[in-house]
């Protein structure tokens, strides 16, 4: 988007990062749960240390002597999980809620949690270790740990819905509302960011950026000469003579940085008003904190490696629907963000110059029907096609012609009855239209065939090996249940259009494994198939 | 050189300076130091797991060989030369060429049916439920690539070195190993291509003799260097930044300000266009202009409180 390049070349020229949004578009609970950690090099489920907790100046810190030791890393981590139950056990209170059923003409009263829990953590590669630090508690068989792990594994896979703010990472709070003018891949790094946000005192983004690149990194893998200097020394004094002061000191003091700088990040994104969405997205994550819940209390937890065919085709579905529903908001949130559309010819911004609310055309049945007619005089030309479909709040219009500075409109809804001829937009008022309209629905009717990209019995050339470079290792599973699904009409056709059940269970997931009786084949990677949060959409 | 460093010129496309440092083949320990960039490295914890599993994987190497390529192999053989015939073999320090570099893989495990020659590899990042990460995976295709290439190069016949090769990977947490295939033939194609233009380079004579300290950045500093998305990964990236900062480049705000702003390479001129302080010349700086001056409009609509004026 020229926007964002614009903004970057203004970030690099102040050496400063400039503002890309005016409003918070994530939701900041009250009392988030910050996770900082590291691991021990190459090995994700052998943590050496995590500083966590709710109160910045109270964290806990947690450290593994022997990571590489079952018994040690147990222990550990069962404080880890111990606390972790406390925490959630903040958010069961819930509160009655009428909401629509069925075809959604009838009302019912359902139970939501007030609040859900939120975890923070400083960077991407963290919130990744998070879902793999549950994934790898589900394959113990301590019932504290797994259930420890079956939470961990719902907060990682909210993290892959566009709009869901259970699980926060410090970098994209920071890149979601300053743009920096550095390379996007080093936004990856919290303490470069806040450097550009807020270089201390006396010196440029630039320096300030370096001196924070040579602070320890916020994990989870830690530097390679730290490891060499200070954490093994350390671990053999704690693993030889069962002294673990030293570690718990270096740990505190190289987590110490992250756990400031989370915290930092949290405070200037709170500074921005909310967006006016930004309750009702978190909703969602209420109403499937509230039937994740559910499913650990009646022991229905599960988590599929991968998903395929209905399930795969819901998920997609989700993805989808929430990421334009997330564009819609925030724009309609936020003149920054609209600015974006605005750059990229997609909105119009100008002055309604002339109005003609007395123009009627002749409808397909014959009927003479009031569409009111608008000209904008824009200051930059409106170069998308005529028949393109532009809002004005409620009020739905049509592009008929556009010059150099002037676009004409025919408004087509919102204000087509004379009763309503109030809402038209008077002479001489400023007035963005932009592309979003009113909430879009798109139903997630099956459709006669899945899309390509949801089937999982591709046709394979026989006698060639997998040459996918996905790494499909394990491809003995369950072919004669996922051909039946794609070949004939699937069973839940009839049921598709609708809500869901809450509680439904995808049908034909291909890995019904549940995380007792086979851990290890059991995953996170974020998709979990709730259909659980559609109501919110 | 070792086949990660040849490989990290497929991140750098078209980036003369990184060209020049790779075809004087210079030491990358001495470069560290003249620009004082921090020392890279392994964890050493790394290191004793890459260990612990390249051994647990080396001795189960032939069943996994029999199951992904159908060779049948008792155990892995030592050899010092290119193996031929059926048959696992570990060749410890070979000593290969690729165009006019030497290529030094601290091993390479081949495994051959009477046709052909399948490189393995065994590496010991997690392989979680059949998903290994895809940048990891991706780092090792293309370093594989390089060994294809320098073993094609030193075979009688090229066509005997297949690109399809074995991955082995530890299975989720433990250390039980998986295998998996992966075909580098696209990377071994772009290989040739960046190879064709490091030759084609032209060094500087100054660069063809050993440097270091300030006259080997001096040296290197005089080939003209393109900064991109992909130079953190670059030894000379920390000495480039801040040359880049300093001219202002529009680079430095990554590939895609790069790819808007075009012959317009300084930020500053851009913001310029963008501002109608400066006039474009000719049509490619009109585009540029015009795309920078809306967002210039937009933005400032947005920050000045929501007035088209």
């Amino acid at each position: 988007m020229s926007l964002d390049v614009y903004q970057r070349l203004l970030a690099l020229s102040q050496a400063r990062a400039v503002p890309a949004a005016s409003r918070a578009h994530r939701h900041l609970s009250p009392r988030p749960w910050l996770l900082a950690g590291y691991h021990l090099a190459g090995e994700p489920s052998a943590p050496v240390a995590i500083r966590y907790g709710s109160f910045r100046d109270s964290p806990k810190l947690l450290t593994v002597a022997e990571p590489r030791d079952r018994a040690q890393r147990f222990a550990a981590l069962g404080g880890l999980a111990r606390d972790l139950a406390t925490y959630l056990s903040r958010y069961t209170v819930t509160e009655p809620v009428v909401r629509a059923t069925g075809s959604g003409r009838e009302l019912d009263v359902d139970l939501c949690c007030v609040d859900a829990p939120q975890l923070i953590v400083p960077n991407e590669a963290t919130a990744h270790w998070v879902g793999l630090l549950g994934q790898y508690l589900r394959s113990l068989d301590d019932p504290v740990l797994a259930a420890a792990g079956a939470h961990l594994g719902w907060i990682a896979s909210r993290r892959n819905l566009p709009g869901s703010s259970v699980l926060l990472t410090a970098t994209d709070l920071l890149t979601a509302h300053w743009r920096t003018g550095q390379l996007p891949t080093e936004d990856g790094h919290l303490g470069r960011l806040l450097a550009w946000i807020e270089p201390p005192a006396g010196t440029d983004a630039w320096q300030a950026a370096r001196d924070a690149e040579a602070m320890p990194p916020a994990g989870p893998a830690s530097d390679p000469a730290w490891d060499a200097v200070v954490l093994r020394p350390a671990l053999e004094r704690a693993k030889e003579q069962g002294d673990v002061r030293r570690l718990k000191l270096a740990a505190a003091e190289v987590l110490a940085g992250p756990w400031r700088d989370t915290w930092a990040a949290i405070d200037l994104v709170r500074m921005l008003p909310p967006g006016e969405h930004v309750a009702k997205r978190w909703e969602s994550d209420r109403w499937s904190w509230t039937r994740h819940r559910e499913r650990v209390l009646a022991g229905t937890v599960s988590f599929s490696a991968r998903l395929s065919d209905v399930p795969a085709y819901r998920f997609l579905h989700e993805l989808e629907t929430r990421t334009a529903a997330l564009e819609r908001q925030m724009a309609l949130d936020d003149p920054l963000v609209m600015a974006r559309y605005l750059a990229t010819g997609e909105a119009v911004a100008g002055v309604v110059i002339k109005r003609d609310p007395e123009h009627t055309v002749v409808n397909a049945g014959g009927r003479s029907v009031l569409r009111p007619l608008l000209w904008v005089r824009t200051s930059a030309a409106f170069d998308r096609p005529a028949g393109t479909d532009l809002w004005w709040g409620k009020v739905g219009m049509v592009v008929r012609a556009a010059t150099d500075d002037t676009v004409e409109l025919m408004v087509t809804s919102g204000a087509v009855t004379r009763p309503k001829l109030g809402l038209l937009p008077d002479t001489d008022t400023e007035v963005v239209l932009a592309p979003f309209g009113p909430l879009q629905y798109f139903p997630d009717n099956l459709p006669d065939e899945l899309p390509w990209p949801t089937r999982s019995s591709r046709p394979k050339p026989a006698p060639e090996p997998e040459l996918d470079d996905d790494l499909d290792t394990d491809v003995v599973l369950g072919t004669t249940a996922t051909t039946a699904a794609t070949t004939a009409p699937p069973p839940a056709d009839g049921a598709a259009g609708r809500v869901p059940e809450p509680r439904a269970v995808p049908d034909s997931t291909v890995t019904p494994a549940s995380p007792a009786a086979s851990g290890s084949t059991t995953a996170p990677s974020g998709a979990v198939p709730s259909g659980d949060s559609r109501g919110g959409w | 050189m070792d086949p990660r460093r040849i490989a990290g010129l497929l991140d750098a496309p078209g980036c003369r300076r990184r060209q020049a440092l790779d075809a004087a083949q210079v030491d990358l320990g001495l470069l560290a130091e003249a620009i004082g960039s921090p020392p890279g490295g392994q964890s050493p914890y790394a290191r004793e797991r890459d260990g612990t599993f390249t051994h647990l994987a080396t001795a189960r190497l032939p069943e996994l060989v029999g199951t992904h390529l159908g060779i049948e192999a008792t155990e892995a053989v030592e050899t010092a030369e290119l193996p031929v015939g059926a048959g696992l073999w570990v060749w410890r320090g070979p000593r290969l060429r690729l165009g006019g570099l030497p290529v030094t893989p601290e091993r390479v495990v081949l495994a051959g049916d009477d046709t052909s020659l399948y490189p393995v590899e065994i590496r010991s990042y997690a392989c979680l439920d059949g998903h290994a990460d895809p940048a990891k995976v991706a780092g090792t295709a293309r370093e594989l690539a390089v060994v294809v290439a320098a073993l094609r190069q030193a075979a009688p016949v090229p066509e005997r070195i297949s690109s399809r090769c074995l991955l082995v990977l530890p299975r989720n947490f433990g250390l039980a190993p998986v295998g998996t295939l992966l075909d580098v033939a696209p990377q071994v194609r772009r290989l040739a291509w960046s190879l064709d233009r490091l030759d084609a380079g032209g060094l500087p004579a100054r660069l063809r003799t050993p440097l270091a300290g300030e006259a080997l950045v001096t040296a290197l500093t005089e080939v003209d260097a393109r900064f991109g998305d992909g130079c953190p990964s670059c030894p000379m990236y920390t000495h480039c930044r801040v040359e880049a900062e300093r001219t202002g480049t529009v680079a430095r705000a990554g590939g895609a300000a790069a790819n808007l702003c075009g012959p317009v390479g300084i930020a500053a001129h851009a913001l310029a266009l963008a501002h109608g302080e400066r006039a474009p010349s000719g049509e490619a700086e009109q585009a540029i202009a015009d795309e920078l001056a809306r967002a210039a409009a937009a933005y400032g609509w947005a920050v000045g409180g929501g007035s088209t004026a």
